[in-house]
């Protein structure tokens, strides 16, 4: 059974069962609340930034979403034990993805060169999906897109404290890992969430390598410092730092996601349009864009976050 | 140089806009002045030595703005990227032309500069601006579309080669027709290869004006394209152009290319100014919209 960042203490809040939401509503934090039942089942209520996300009811290995009131309506009696912890957005997704996605293979890997080789067979394939790495100590979520592992979606547990970087992770030695890689369902929104988040990314960091090209870093770094306080007031937990943008956000819906990333770009293109010109700013947006993938393509295009939406 | 580098707005109590708007005015009055003096000439149908100098000496003074301007703007950029050698050789190329514009005036005081009677200091540093603007331009365009740097220099001087190329035939056949009479060979080739660069160098310019529209960034380059609207009218002068011209057109013409020869050097200062305050000062320069707050 799915039991997510179990290194990860309670929140410092009393009869769990009973607060943990208001809590997690008030101070607008990211985390989930699991309700171990006497069944043997379990119901999980994810969070993000304090906004109510989906709910699911877990059993033996396998999740279905239920309503959040079914949640909230299970009774007292049958419940064993309430758990409730606070979690960067990166690991909300990240367990988001893991309750929606299904299961493709379960192994054991024993140590770093054997882990090792497990990666590049993913790269060579370009496999999409998500891997949940578990061990006595440890516990750990890890996106990998197009077969490379991403970074900005991993979260791991430790005994140390929660990790984001991989290497670090892999010394931490604690082997044999148990590794369990799901396939993300094309159909479902999460899928799609990841898709369009890794779409936007790639298209906005390939936009801010070809605009440091031709403008130069110093313009690249007033187009940045625009970016970064326009994401302010929203509270989205996106940076722009030099050619590089990473989003750590949880965005509850889809259309959430979508409406700050076309409000991004649309700065960008009007920033781009000032110094470069609305030619060469289409003529960027357009290569850029061919240059992503073709399922991350075909979301943006399906929101119609498309460069002619972004050039005057 | 490092004052050059950071000009202090806050002590000079004005802001980049308001020191560009002031720019305008002061570049507009002064081609006014030019103008005016056009047509006091033509009235009077006398032309004096030192009002030639006074207009000279007024072109000097957007020359010179252009290249402390260019300069300033070079040093926004870090000796590895890209746009600092397209901006360095603009900047080399003004500072040439500068040097020629000098040497020009000087030339009637220190006669030893000239190497012969048809070529002379002047011509090799206007050579060597157009070389640099050419270099410019040709950096600009492998940016713009993305061409390996391997192509780089190489490729360059085969485009150079071929302007001179081109001058050559051009002044063989010009002596074959019997034009160009009692003109030294030198004389008539670099007088040909003038407006060639200025083909080349103009097209290219307007290719990526067009291309970069309405932005800040390619504004300098219109500068070049004033230089050869003005070099243009100037070949259809010497090649006897006007002899198929009334004479109230050949008058629009002189205007023109009276007012768009200085004209050039104060767009191509204006806007490597403005391009400087954008780098400088960011959106604080008022010169780029700020990202929407909500």
């Amino acid at each position: 059974m799915k039991y997510l960042f179990p290194q990860v203490g309670n929140l410092p809040v009393d009869n769990l069962a009973k607060n943990a939401e208001a809590y997690l509503r008030d101070a607008k934090i990211t985390g989930l609340i699991e309700k171990q039942l006497q069944s043997g089942q379990s119901a999980v209520w994810l969070f993000a930034g304090g906004v109510p996300s989906m709910a699911y009811m877990l059993e033996n290995g396998l999740s279905r979403s239920i309503l959040q009131t079914e949640f909230s309506s299970v009774p007292e009696d049958s419940i064993r034990s309430v758990r409730a912890i606070k979690l960067p957005d990166v690991a909300g997704r990240l367990a988001t993805l893991a309750l929606e996605s299904k299961l493709q293979n379960n192994t054991k890997v024993t140590d770093v060169a054997a882990w090792k080789e497990q990666v590049g067979k993913w790269g060579r394939e370009q496999w999409s999906g998500l891997v949940e790495i578990k061990s006595e100590a440890i516990y750990g979520l890890a996106l990998f897109w197009k077969g490379e592992l991403k970074e900005s979606d991993s979260f791991f547990s430790t005994p140390l404290g929660p990790i984001t970087v991989f290497p670090v992770f892999e010394n931490l030695n604690d082997f044999p890992w148990d590794v369990l890689a799901y396939n993300l369902p094309s159909s479902e929104q999460t899928y799609q969430y990841a898709a369009l988040r890794h779409g936007a990314m790639n298209w906005m960091n390939r936009i801010l390598n070809r605009y440091q090209e031709l403008v130069g870093r110093k313009l690249l770094q007033t187009m940045d410092r625009e970016l970064n306080l326009q994401v302010k007031p929203w509270l989205w937990k996106i940076v722009f730092e030099e050619v590089k943008v990473v989003d750590s956000h949880f965005f509850v819906h889809l259309q959430d996601a979508e409406q700050a990333y076309r409000a991004l770009l649309m700065s960008m293109g009007s920033q781009m349009n000032i110094v470069i010109g609305n030619i060469l700013t289409q003529r960027i947006l357009n290569e850029t864009f061919e240059q992503t993938y073709p399922d991350e393509r075909a979301i943006l295009q399906s929101l119609r976050l498309v460069p002619a939406a972004f050039s005057e | 140089m490092s004052g050059m580098n950071n000009l202090d707005m806050s002590k000079l109590q004005l802001s980049p806009r308001k020191i560009l708007w002031i720019s305008y005015i002061v570049a507009l009055f002064l081609l006014g002045f030019l103008a005016w003096e056009y047509f006091v000439e033509l009235r009077t149908q006398t032309t004096s030595y030192w009002s030639n100098k006074l207009v000279t000496y007024i072109i000097l003074i957007p020359a010179i703005a252009a290249a402390i301007t260019g300069t300033m703007l070079t040093r926004q950029f870090e000796k590895g990227e890209s746009p600092y050698r397209i901006w360095l050789t603009f900047t080399l190329g003004l500072w040439f032309w500068v040097a020629g514009e000098i040497s020009g005036l000087n030339l009637d005081f220190f006669p030893a500069a000239a190497f012969s009677s048809d070529i002379n200091l002047v011509d090799v540093f206007w050579l060597l601006g157009y070389f640099f603007l050419g270099l410019s331009l040709y950096y600009q365009i492998l940016l713009v579309y993305g061409i390996q740097k391997k192509l780089g220099i190489p490729m360059y001087l085969g485009m150079v080669a071929l302007a001179l190329l081109i001058a050559l035939v051009l002044t063989t056949l010009t002596i074959r027709a019997g034009r160009g009479e009692g003109n030294s060979w030198a004389l008539l080739f670099v007088t040909i290869l003038y407006p060639v660069l200025d083909v080349m160098e103009g097209a290219t310019a307007i290719w990526l004006s067009v291309l970069f529209g309405r932005g800040q960034w390619s504004r300098p380059w219109w500068g070049l394209i004033l230089f050869a609207i003005t070099d243009g009218i100037d070949a259809l002068y010497r090649s006897g152009g006007y002899d198929f011209i009334p004479v109230w057109f050949q008058n629009a013409l002189n205007l023109t290319s009276l007012v768009a020869y200085p004209a050039s050097y104060m767009v191509a200062g204006i806007t490597l100014f403005a391009n400087y305050c954008i780098l400088q000062y960011g959106v604080e320069s008022g010169l780029l919209k700020p990202a929407k707050r909500s």
